[in-house]
């Protein structure tokens, strides 16, 4: 038991050198030192999960059983990725530009962003990749037992299933921990690509250790290896023809279609230019891989008893010669493999079903549409961390079910040839404009349905999903329909012949389908992007968006990419545009851009379905299928040009009209503060005169009216003090002559005085006030009685002004990297876009007026950020009013 | 060059497809012919495999080679 023990602890503390790595990795990442993350070579490792623990065990049983018919697997891909230029490039390029973030979002998304086609690839994908964790599962648990069996103990049937199940929580866990951190799923997962880089080196210098131990331990050298090989069983060449063209092809075709190495490839690619060192890099590791898989089964066929299962010999050669040591290197490579292939399938499994199938369903369930606030980011993670733990219990399940047993070997050729199903899809979307969406949709259930029917229902063995005669007669008898001899062509090997028949009648069907059929407008659009990625750099405008209202979309943003993201987003676009403020106009292009950015976080269909909820429909103009149809160079410059000179015109008439309203606004304030003036002079003024001519003229007055009218006299002599000094003040401001007074203060303490002094002497209401104290904990080197005096306005603004029933204000204190930012949010509300341009300018009260006040108070507030090279603006979006005070971090320094 | 790297993949297919003209262990059995060992054929795709590899890294070496000349003369 000692030895397992040491297995189990150098497992453990394997595995938590993963997580370690992960983490070092995800914090370098955000620390912004992950240079070295973005190495071509990490890029180039990341894509070695294609090898599993299928190639670590599997390739040497593999080739004990069938000679060098393994090689097929790795050639396939090798000659995909020689060929980069041709088709990976191009992916990689729609990935980033269309921000895919699955193999199903990209079919969905060039078939006319159709959630069906997604919902359906998604779930082959599911079907094609459970038994192959399944795989993975069994591998770790039975290589566990080969161990304890060579020091004498047998594990049973339960011990094996919680081993299995150990090992499914511990890779969840790791994947959600490192997977699901950033809601954007295009974004880059730092540390599971480093962490799958780290193991592919593992099982490399595992495979590699092995085979040397193999070649020069217990053979003399090269010549004794080859004279072993050529009077071994598997001495003479013995592929057959069509085995070995069909199984090249296939391993290819499942390169570019299994789901996890579409996450490592397209999704986690940080740079087209990596491509370039992977395209032989990738290569030469494959070749690395497989050279010692020979040698390693041919010294296992012959100096292992007879009857020891081939499949484990990468364990079982150096157990026998007794070396431990290298015995658990192996083990590790093994166990590296199974993981890293699990963890990576889980994520982009779980990418898939929570864009496609569990946001549609969430969706469609919330009464009120996208446009409701709140956050939903917390709903998308969790539905891909469930997902996550979902599909890795599915593998453990199937694990579970099929006992085990041997049928799982064959399993790894059934997955791939089920997944090369997507094939002729993926590059009819991305070389053929013509491909439809009802091609699409009938060429992948041909080529499914004929797949399940001639190679999975049958690998489950005669007489269980499939019955005897349907086998050697055909279904009713229809000779001709027989699962493993279509239109009695006998004699074909059944992979081959299911192979051959399934992506044939998939293409041919796909093909006619999309002839026949014809594309919508979006269809169409899509299918140009995505054929011509090269050209198009960017994406049509395809959004009528006047109708939409911004606010809405800043809500359902917020939602789901977070405040502040979208804020970020909204306030980048608004300057883009020329427009002053946070709110950008809903134009086509930034419509777009939202929903780009969108799809990296929930993918293609689904934003695309959020935002015509809010927009009312996307429409393709005619001026857009021009462009799409217009091949032309000089067609395409022209109207590109033309666009250019369009969109700066449209952005100088959107200044203009802006610069207009405002002068007529400016003329009507000079006005009405002209009059405002005299009004609010002339009021006090009135009392005064009228009491004071009271006191003068009548004697007899007692002491107590006395006191009253001269306290009303004073009281209004306080109102005229006060205007004339907020007047005075702000005319300093504006004319740049006050000079500031810089103090080193704490912010939570000038919210604290600015508190005080705002709530105090008014008790009629008593408005709720929410702070995160921790937060305010910052240093500041500023005016602090100028800020403050901006705090109390606003402060008493949101008391004055906030009409809920239980009045609240959220103070919201946040740093980033150059500046603090304060918001002050109140639960009333809001203040309507008409009134949001004015509310910073002179005398402007929104509303009644209902409470008293001159109208100065924001300008002035306005006039005191910029003095303090701050700025402080209305958000909208937010529930209630809401104000944004921004200042500049060198006077903002972080308590330490 | 980008000709010689559209092309590399179809050198490998058919330099990979030359098995196929190998008879199998029991063809050659029944032509009485000398069937492939094992090790020829692996010496012959391993050689193929090594092959593409160096002429893929030389490839992809020239191509940035060449972008890299191409920038300074854009600028």
């Amino acid at each position: 038991m000692g030895a397992l023990n040491v297995l189990v602890g150098v497992c453990l503390i394997y595995v938590a050198f993963l997580f370690f790595v992960a983490f070092a990795a995800e914090r370098a990442a955000i620390r912004g030192r992950g240079g070295w993350l973005r190495n071509p070579l990490i890029y180039t490792l990341s894509l070695s999960i294609y090898c599993t623990a299928w190639t670590f065990y599997g390739a040497v049983g593999y080739a004990a059983r069938s000679g060098l018919e393994y090689l097929t697997i790795y050639i396939g891909p090798t000659l995909v990725v020689v060929g980069w230029w041709w088709v990976l490039r191009k992916l990689v390029r729609i990935g980033r530009t269309q921000r895919i973030t699955s193999i199903a979002d990209l079919i969905s998304s060039r078939y006319g962003k159709s959630n069906t086609l997604a919902v359906g690839v998604t779930i082959l994908a599911v079907v094609g990749t459970t038994p192959y964790i399944a795989l993975q599962l069994q591998s770790v648990t039975v290589s566990f037992d080969v161990f304890s069996e060579s020091y004498g103990e047998t594990l049973t049937r339960s011990g094996q299933d919680s081993n299995a199940l150990w090992v499914a929580c511990g890779l969840a866990l790791f994947t959600i921990v490192f997977g699901t951190r950033n809601l954007d799923a295009n974004e880059r997962h730092h540390g599971v690509v480093m962490a799958i880089a780290v193991e592919a080196i593992v099982k490399l210098f595992a495979l590699l250790a092995v085979g040397v131990f193999v070649v020069w331990g217990v053979a003399d050298g090269l010549g004794d290896i080859y004279a072993r090989i050529d009077a071994s069983e598997i001495g003479q060449w013995q592929m057959r023809g069509d085995r070995w063209a069909t199984l090249i092809f296939l391993s290819g075709a499942a390169f570019l279609c299994l789901p996890r190495m579409f996450q490592v490839m397209v999704i986690e690619n940080e740079e087209e230019d990596h491509l370039r060192t992977a395209s032989w890099a990738f290569p030469l590791y494959l070749m690395v891989m497989s050279l010692f898989v020979v040698p390693i089964a041919v010294v296992g066929l012959g100096t292992l008893p007879a009857g020891s299962d081939p499949d484990f010999f990468v364990l079982t050669v150096p157990l026998a010669q007794g070396n431990e040591t290298l015995a658990m290197l192996s083990f590790l490579g093994g166990f590296s493999s199974a993981t890293s292939m699990v963890i990576v399938a889980a994520l982009a499994l779980s990418t898939m079903v929570s864009n496609h199938i569990v946001m549609p369903i969430w969706l469609s369930t919330q009464s009120g549409g996208a446009s409701v606030s709140g956050d939903v980011r917390h709903v998308v993670l969790l539905a891909r961390r469930i997902s996550i733990g979902g599909v890795v219990f599915l593998g453990y399940l199937y694990f579970r079910l099929s006992g085990g047993g041997t049928s799982l070997a064959s399993i790894g050729l059934i997955s791939f040839a089920g997944v090369a199903q997507f094939l002729p899809v993926l590059l009819g979307g991305i070389f053929w404009r013509g491909a439809t969406r009802t091609g699409a949709l009938v060429g992948l259930t041909v080529g499914f349905v004929i797949w399940a029917y001639t190679l999975l229902l049958p690998s489950f063995g005669t007489g269980t999903l499939i019955g005897e005669d349907v086998l050697i007669e055909g279904p009713f008898g229809w000779g001709w329909l027989r699962p493993e001899a279509f239109f009695g062509i006998t004699g074909m090997d059944p992979l081959v012949h299911a192979i051959f028949w399934s992506i044939l009648l998939n293409t041919v069907s796909f093909f006619i389908a999309s002839l026949v059929g014809f594309p919508s407008p979006l269809e169409r659009l899509q299918g140009a992007q995505f054929v011509n990625v090269y050209e198009h750099s960017t994406t049509p405008q395809s959004w009528s968006g006047n109708l939409a209202q911004s606010e809405d979309l800043m809500v359902m943003a917020q939602r789901i990419m977070g405040a502040r993201v979208a804020q970020g987003l909204f306030e980048r676009e608004a300057k883009r545009q020329g427009v002053s403020g946070l709110l950008p106009e809903p134009s086509p292009d930034f419509l777009q851009v939202l929903e780009r950015e969108l799809a990296g976080s929930v993918g293609a269909a689904t934003a695309h379905a959020m935002i015509g909820q809010i927009v009312g429909g996307a429409s393709v103009s005619v001026e857009d299928l021009m462009a799409v149809a217009d091949e032309t160079a000089q067609m395409m410059e022209y109207s590109s040009r033309l666009e250019a000179k369009s969109e700066e015109q449209a952005r100088t008439a959107r200044q203009l009209r802006q610069a207009n309203e405002k002068l007529t606004q400016i003329s009507e304030q000079k006005d009405s503060f002209l009059s405002q003036v005299s009004h609010e002079l002339r009021t006090p003024m009135t009392s005064i005169r009228a009491f004071s001519e009271i006191l003068r003229d009548s004697d007899r007055l007692s002491e107590a009216e006395k006191v009253k009218y001269s306290s009303i006299i004073h009281d209004e002599a306080i109102r005229l003090t006060r205007l004339l000094d907020d007047l005075l003040d702000l005319s300093v401001l504006e004319n740049g002559q006050v000079s500031l007074n810089e103090q080193t203060g704490v912010l939570a303490e000038v919210l604290d005085h600015a508190l005080a002094s705002a709530l105090t002497g008014n008790t009629q209401v008593s408005l709720q006030i929410k702070r995160d104290k921790a937060r305010e904990r910052v240093t500041l080197n500023t005016d602090l009685d100028r800020l403050s005096q901006v705090f109390i306005n606003l402060i008493g603004n949101a008391q004055k002004y906030c009409d809920a029933e239980l009045p609240a204000l959220r103070i919201d204190v946040r740093r980033d990297s150059e500046k603090l930012v304060v918001d002050f949010i109140d639960n009333g509300s809001g203040i309507s876009k008409a009134d949001q341009a004015v509310i910073f300018e002179k005398f402007s009260r929104t509303g009644e007026l209902r409470v008293s006040g001159a109208g100065l108070g924001l300008a002035i507030c306005r006039e005191i950020m910029t003095r303090l090279d701050g700025t402080v603006d209305y958000l909208p979006g937010q529930g209630g009013a809401a104000f944004r005070v921004v200042l500049p971090i060198q006077m903002a320094m972080a308590a330490q | 060059m980008i000709d010689t790297i559209r092309f590399l993949p179809v050198i490998g297919a058919i330099l990979w497809s030359v098995p196929l003209l190998w008879p199998t262990q029991e063809e050659a059995e029944a032509s009485a012919v000398k069937a492939i060992s094992s090790s020829d054929a692996i010496i012959y795709i391993f050689l193929v495999w090594f092959g593409l590899v160096v002429f893929g890294a030389w490839c992809a070496y020239r191509m940035k080679q060449s972008n890299a000349l191409e920038e300074d003369k854009g600028r």
